[in-house]
């Protein structure tokens, strides 16, 4: 059905109608009343009149073990440039910190460290590794695979070559491709455990949540060191098979272990389904640098009615706009909520959603589609997901409304 | 306790896959989808070209300048504006040299105070991901600034990630954006044509400036007025007295016929000096132009040519056609598009003069039968005029100001 604002459409059926449409002109100046700020807030420069004014906060924590570290090794890596073990050394920490903080720019530092080899044609096959991670981090997925194919050609058992390009598969949707790969972590030394997570984890979203559950479950127990590793799989197991109090249990551990930009926005997901609105407030208060997070931010103010609201979509905005002005995509996901949650423009969301989909068939890209085609009313969109769910039996409740 | 410390009990480390105990925590498929979550390094780059300058400025976030200069001396993760502004040297000795600007294939410098040290505006400004210094200076090119050449390397060697947002704003409409690029390690050099890149804003933007080259040119436009004087009146009686002429039709065929032969004659060699078929050297080209100013007026105070006007102007047009071909040449041609570029600044000329005609001769018909016209414009307009042109022969011949020495 397309939206159209004529409040007054004629003498038949018109009370209905015309309070539907008066709806959606409401919206319509809700979205402008939003978005207004975002245009305005771009004021003049200015020059801060004391020199102890405060112009910018560097950190949303305190400096940990991990960053002094990276600061020692990048110090002596900018003495020794060519020093592979060192540039290594340096790239590692930066994607730790990267995922930990949801901070590109340590994805670019990373990419620094590795310069001198970056081009070669003949890389070290851990330099080789490092480039697809953080290939795969900038979501060039194919790239990504291309450079891992190389490297297991030469060196086979490498565990964590397998293990990313498992991750890689699944997040594209190619199932069975995943599960060989996952399959090739059991003839390795020491890598059992983590194939028999890597398969767990992808027949818990093909079927069978059940026993994928009772095998993490005991992986736990045998292997305490991969704790929040695990937490955060079995978190998202149980949500997916609707077992709430599981989950939020889950997420909690994982969190308390490792509290990172990925679980926060996993576990307030979970908490905006719940409806544990000023949970979500409280777990996010200070992350509203990260974009994924400052999103499921303003949908938990939406919900409150938080006065804060206006403020967090004008910046939104800002940000999905300063990324299109670079040329970025990696974001349609996010955008997509964007527009339909926040905005109530599946109009626009739908293009999003499907852009989106084509690069990833996780079970949040499958939502996100489904939602905005609902909405937009397109049910070629919505057929065509269904097919992929049944034809792949993902086991999702979340889903299950969408498959009737 | 982060990632990279976590032992993965239960696993053995040796061998070839020592990597694979530190990324494990975060290595789920369910997190590959997830866009990392902030805003990546930009810097926002706005260049304003006018005449031969280079407006710029150039947004950098303080968190890269920390991170490349060290900006949070006492390491308390925020940054003051005194941090910020004790360093704006070192700042200003980073950031600069990492942008070079090109104005037609010479290189443009920034502009300095008397120490030759860069002149630049500090300040700061919000943008959605958090503050960034603002750095203003401008660029000094060599000539009129019609195509510029940007190279970009903030930041490549330690964050090939960063991009600089390019936004460049029309000469003839500051304020309006006529190109956007975003510039990083793999399109570090863009060129960018100012002048339209489509036939319509080239032919558009060469027959504007060719109509303020005529407005602006005092010299052709004295010449043209010098012919143009006499063409009211007729010389007649005993004594041959300059009298008014009688129909508006004789004056208008008159006027016809001289700004025909002027635009004839300038319209060859505007082409052949700007084809470089002919080539005359700029101080003899402005030497005589100034001279068929002074012979123009003369012949309103001795008649020698007459009803012969026409020929003089067709003869002088020709010199006046090499100066409007230096002026073309100024603006910048490209290859692809001289032909558009020769004909929309000639009709400009053309619809310049037009303008001057159509204000003038009117006028000058009404006045024609006053002694207002025939003394006071005739006569010692035309002095004035051969007076103003003999201080340009003299300046321009033997390249001498002489507003310097007291005249």
């Amino acid at each position: 059905m397309r939206r159209h604002f004529h409040c007054f459409p004629g003498r038949r059926g018109a009370d209905a109608a015309r309070v539907s449409c008066c709806a959606a002109l409401w919206r319509t100046l809700l979205v402008w009343a939003l978005l207004l700020p975002a245009g305005l807030a771009h004021a003049e420069p200015f020059v801060p009149d004391r020199d102890d004014a405060v112009v910018e906060r560097l950190r949303d924590r305190p400096l940990d073990q991990t960053d002094r570290e990276l600061r020692r090794l990048r110090a002596a890596l900018h003495r020794a440039p060519e020093q592979m073990p060192l540039a290594i050394a340096v790239a590692q920490r930066c994607i730790v910190i990267a995922r930990r903080d949801g901070d590109p720019r340590y994805i670019g530092y990373a990419e620094a460290a590795l310069a001198p080899w970056w081009r070669q044609s003949e890389q070290p096959a851990a330099v080789r590794l490092l480039k697809a991670i953080l290939l795969q981090n900038v979501h060039q997925f194919a790239p990504a695979l291309d450079e891992l194919g190389r490297l297991l050609q030469r060196d086979p058992g490498n565990a964590q070559a397998w293990l990313t390009s498992a991750s890689i598969l699944q997040v594209q949707g190619r199932y069975d491709e995943a599960g060989a790969a996952c399959e090739q972590l059991r003839a390795i030394d020491g890598a059992g455990s983590y194939a028999q997570a890597c398969q767990a984890d992808l027949e818990g979203l093909r079927g069978n949540p059940d026993s994928a559950a009772a095998t993490l479950q005991r992986l736990r127990t045998e292997n305490p060191g991969l704790g929040s590793w695990l937490n955060l799989m079995e978190a998202e197991l149980a949500e997916r098979r609707g077992a709430t109090q599981t989950a939020r249990q889950r997420f909690t551990l994982a969190l308390a272990e490792q509290s990172d930009a990925y679980t926060k926005g996993a576990f307030a997901d979970f908490l905006l389904d719940e409806g544990d609105y000023a949970r979500v407030i409280e777990l996010l208060a200070g992350s509203e640098r990260s974009d994924p997070l400052l999103l499921r931010l303003a949908l938990a103010y939406r919900a409150r009615h938080d006065a804060r609201l206006a403020g967090a979509v004008s910046d939104l905005q800002a940000r999905f706009d300063a990324a299109r002005l670079r040329g970025d995509s990696v974001h349609r996901r996010e955008e997509a909520r964007f527009e339909l949650k926040l905005l109530d423009r599946p109009e626009r969301a739908l293009p999003l959603a499907r852009a989106n989909w084509d690069v990833q068939k996780e079970p949040a890209d499958m939502r996100i589609l489904l939602e905005s085609a609902r909405a937009a009313g397109s049910q070629a969109d919505v057929q065509a997901v269904r097919q992929f769910i049944v034809r792949n039996r993902i086991s999702d409740v979340r889903l299950a409304e969408y498959l009737q | 306790m982060t990632a990279c410390d976590v032992p993965p009990n239960g696993m053995s480390l040796a061998g070839g896959h020592a990597i694979l105990g530190w990324l494990l925590a975060t290595l789920l498929a369910a997190n590959s989808g997830n866009a990392l979550a902030h805003k990546p390094s930009d810097a926002y780059l706005t260049l304003a070209p006018q005449g031969t300058q280079v407006a710029v400025r150039w947004d950098v976030a303080l968190r890269d300048l920390d991170n490349e200069l060290g900006l949070d001396v006492d390491d308390d993760g925020q940054l003051t504006w005194g941090e910020v502004r004790s360093r704006r040297r070192d700042i200003e000795a980073f950031v600069l040299p990492q942008l070079k600007v090109g104005a037609s294939r010479s290189a443009c410098q920034i502009v300095g105070d008397a120490q030759d040290r860069p002149l630049v505006g500090h300040q700061l400004d919000r943008h959605s991901d958090g503050t960034y210094e603002v750095l203003s200076f401008a660029f000094s090119c060599p000539g009129r600034i019609t195509a510029l050449d940007v190279e970009y390397h903030l930041f490549a060697a330690t964050d090939p990630t960063h991009r600089g947002i390019l936004r460049i704003s029309s000469p003839a409409a500051p304020g309006t954006v006529i190109a956007t690029a975003v510039l990083g390690p793999d399109s570090a050099s863009r060129h960018f044509e100012l002048f339209g890149s489509s036939l319509f804003t080239t032919l558009r933007d060469f027959v504007v400036e060719g109509a303020w080259h005529i407005w602006l040119g005092f010299d052709h436009v004295l010449f043209l007025l010098s012919l143009l004087l006499p063409a009211v009146v007729v010389r007649g009686g005993v004594q041959a007295h300059w009298l008014g002429a009688t129909t508006m039709r004789g004056a208008a065929v008159d006027v016809l016929k001289t700004v025909t032969a002027f635009t004839v004659a300038h319209s060859i060699t505007l082409t052949l000096a700007v084809l470089d078929v002919v080539s005359l050297p700029s101080r003899f080209v402005e030497s005589a132009i100034a001279a068929t100013v002074i012979l123009a007026s003369l012949n309103n105070l001795r008649p020698v040519l007459r009803d012969r006007r026409w020929a003089a102007a067709f003869l002088f047009g020709l010199i006046h056609g090499f100066g409007f071909a230096a002026a073309l040449k100024d603006l910048g041609l490209s290859p692809q598009s001289l032909a558009v570029s020769l004909f929309g600044f000639n009709l400009g000329v053309e619809l310049g003069q037009l303008a001057i005609v159509a204000v003038f001769v009117p006028l000058a018909f009404l006045a024609r039968n006053t002694r207002f016209y025939r003394i006071g414009v005739l006569g010692a307009g035309s002095a004035a005029v051969a007076m103003v042109a003999c201080f340009w022969f003299v300046e321009r011949a033997f390249d001498v100001d002489l507003s310097r020495i007291g005249l």
